[in-house]
């Protein structure tokens, strides 16, 4: 019996919750560190009040906040997957020796997707229930529900992005600038836990070039604002075609990336 | 089975912003390879020696499709390692710098389930090959995470990857560098038996003893450069030009 793909992705996949699981308290303390924040951005919500800037939007600073918090973990995660992962292997000495067997490199990266996004996703929705408990009107179950096309578009960049952070570290054997660039950018001008009316001008017309701030406008605006897939489709078909442009090009770099180590004999050194 | 042609590996060197950039490029080029011929045939142990650094392990990595020679050749069971690398990853069984190589928060067992998949058996079929190995090797009632190993329970772990899915040619680098002389004759045994049964094996290894002991023919590789290729017991007792440089290994 030869091992299938979905075989050789679930070994990787048994293989990560093992060692997962061989740190038991992680999990935890990234929970206690969810509690916190959406605790910290509550209070932060009681300070801000009422503000006209976020008129139109149900729940107030709060429930904006506890969206861009939660997409942001959740994307961060992914953003991290395939470094971090190349990164141990490089570590273990074993990517030579995955890269000399006949599994696919598509199979190794799609299934160290699995645990990491198990787990990001625990987070996201630990994120979910203590909204849902602080503003129940806002948060509810249904919101995000509504809302899973577009988080899973979000995850599409970061986890493109992460295919170009994962290619720069193959090729240079150091931690990327990539993801660091992207996560800073998507911080200030995506709108992720302020939102962008507060720059100035020059600003936030560079915030047109970050691909999640078209995911949170289409997010709050069908959690917050009860609007319809329709008024929201320039925004999600912008954040499609980054998905399709920035995975293509990670691809790519990655190949290259790969195929340059072959030649100068890094493959297997971190 | 195995055919290398004319194999040349100039590392090339890193200029411009590639230096600046990458961390472990050097800034001359530098010849690990120079025009290596070798071939193993199904059935037959060939002993790669010659002292550190001589480039067994860059022929190595060559032959199990991680680098890319500069020049020449490298066919496996039919498949150009270029063209083909696909293809050829399905023949091949490796063991690389010894006892590196595994998840030190996992079992032994499980490391082996695991490479068993990767390397193409199902997993009952991995499960089951990973008992027998964990017996073979004596391992199966003293296994426990890899972190707690000594390095001799190691080195057969790490042998017993390369054999899990029966590759059609071995490539061992130096797969008895933890073990002490009674281990290392079991595994030379063990590698005898394969070689039996029609696998092929080009073990690399700086102990001309061993490659005496283990193999039916020898390399001798030097700078990069392929010094002599015949009889084990011939090179041990050559005379001439070549006996500074198995006084080279011998010293090593």
């Amino acid at each position: 019996m030869v091992a299938t793909t979905i075989d050789r992705m679930r070994a990787i996949t048994r293989r990560d919750f093992r060692l997962q699981m061989s740190y038991p308290f992680e999990l935890l303390s990234s929970l206690w560190g969810v509690a916190i924040s959406v605790f910290m951005f509550y209070f932060i919500g009681r300070l801000v009040g009422d503000t006209d800037l976020l008129s139109g939007l149900e729940g107030g600073y709060f429930a904006f906040a506890v969206i861009g918090v939660t997409v942001m973990g959740l994307s961060f995660s992914i953003l991290d997957v395939f470094r971090s992962s190349i990164q141990r292997e490089q570590a273990n000495g074993t990517l030579e020796l995955l890269l000399a067997s006949p599994t696919s490199l598509r199979a190794l990266l799609s299934g160290s997707l699995v645990v990491p996004m198990g787990f990001a996703g625990i987070q996201a929705v630990a994120y979910a229930i203590f909204g849902w408990i602080l503003a129940p009107e806002a948060l509810g179950p249904s919101a995000w529900l509504r809302a899973v096309p577009v988080l899973l578009l979000i995850m599409g960049a970061f986890a493109a992005m992460g295919l170009w952070s994962a290619a720069f570290v193959v090729f240079a054997q150091r931690g990327d600038p990539v993801s660091g660039m992207f996560v800073q950018a998507t911080n200030l001008l995506a709108g992720a836990v302020f939102p962008i009316a507060v720059l100035p001008d020059w600003l936030q017309t560079l915030s047109h070039l970050v691909p999640t701030f078209y995911g949170f406008e289409a997010l709050r605006g069908l959690m917050l604002a009860g609007a319809s897939w329709a008024s929201l489709l320039d925004e999600i078909a912008i954040l499609a075609a980054f998905d399709i442009v920035l995975a293509a090009i990670g691809i790519w770099l990655l190949r290259r990336a790969l195929r340059f180590a072959r030649v100068m004999g890094t493959l297997g050194t971190s | 089975m195995l055919e290398v042609d004319g194999v040349s590996k100039i590392f090339p060197p890193a200029t411009g912003i590639l230096r600046a950039v990458m961390r472990t490029a050097g800034d001359q080029p530098v010849t690990a390879l120079d025009e290596v011929d070798l071939s193993v045939a199904p059935g037959e142990v060939v002993g790669l020696v010659g002292p550190n650094g001589a480039g067994k392990t860059t022929l190595f990595r060559i032959i199990a499709t991680l680098l890319e020679p500069s020049a020449g050749r490298v066919v496996v069971g039919g498949n150009d390692v270029i063209n083909s690398p696909e293809e050829v990853r399905q023949w091949i069984g490796l063991l690389l710098e010894g006892d590196r190589g595994f998840y030190q928060r996992l079992t032994g067992r499980h490391n082996l389930e695991f490479f068993g998949v990767m390397l193409g058996l199902s997993p009952a079929a991995s499960r089951s090959r990973v008992e027998e190995l964990m017996s073979q090797f004596g391992l199966a009632d003293r296994d426990r995470r890899v972190f707690g190993y000594s390095a001799g329970m190691r080195a057969r772990l790490a042998l017993a990857r390369a054999l899990i899915a029966e590759p059609r040619l071995l490539l061992l680098d130096e797969p008895t560098r933890s073990l002490d002389p009674s281990a290392s004759v079991d595994v030379l045994d063990a590698i005898r038996g394969l070689a039996d049964v029609g696998h092929a094996v080009l073990i690399a290894s700086h102990r001309l003893n061993e490659v005496v002991t283990g193999c039916d023919r020898a390399v001798l590789l030097i700078d990069g450069r392929v010094h002599y290729d015949g009889s084990p017991d011939d090179l041990i007792t050559a005379g001439g030009m070549l006996r500074p440089l198995v006084e080279l290994v011998e010293d090593d």
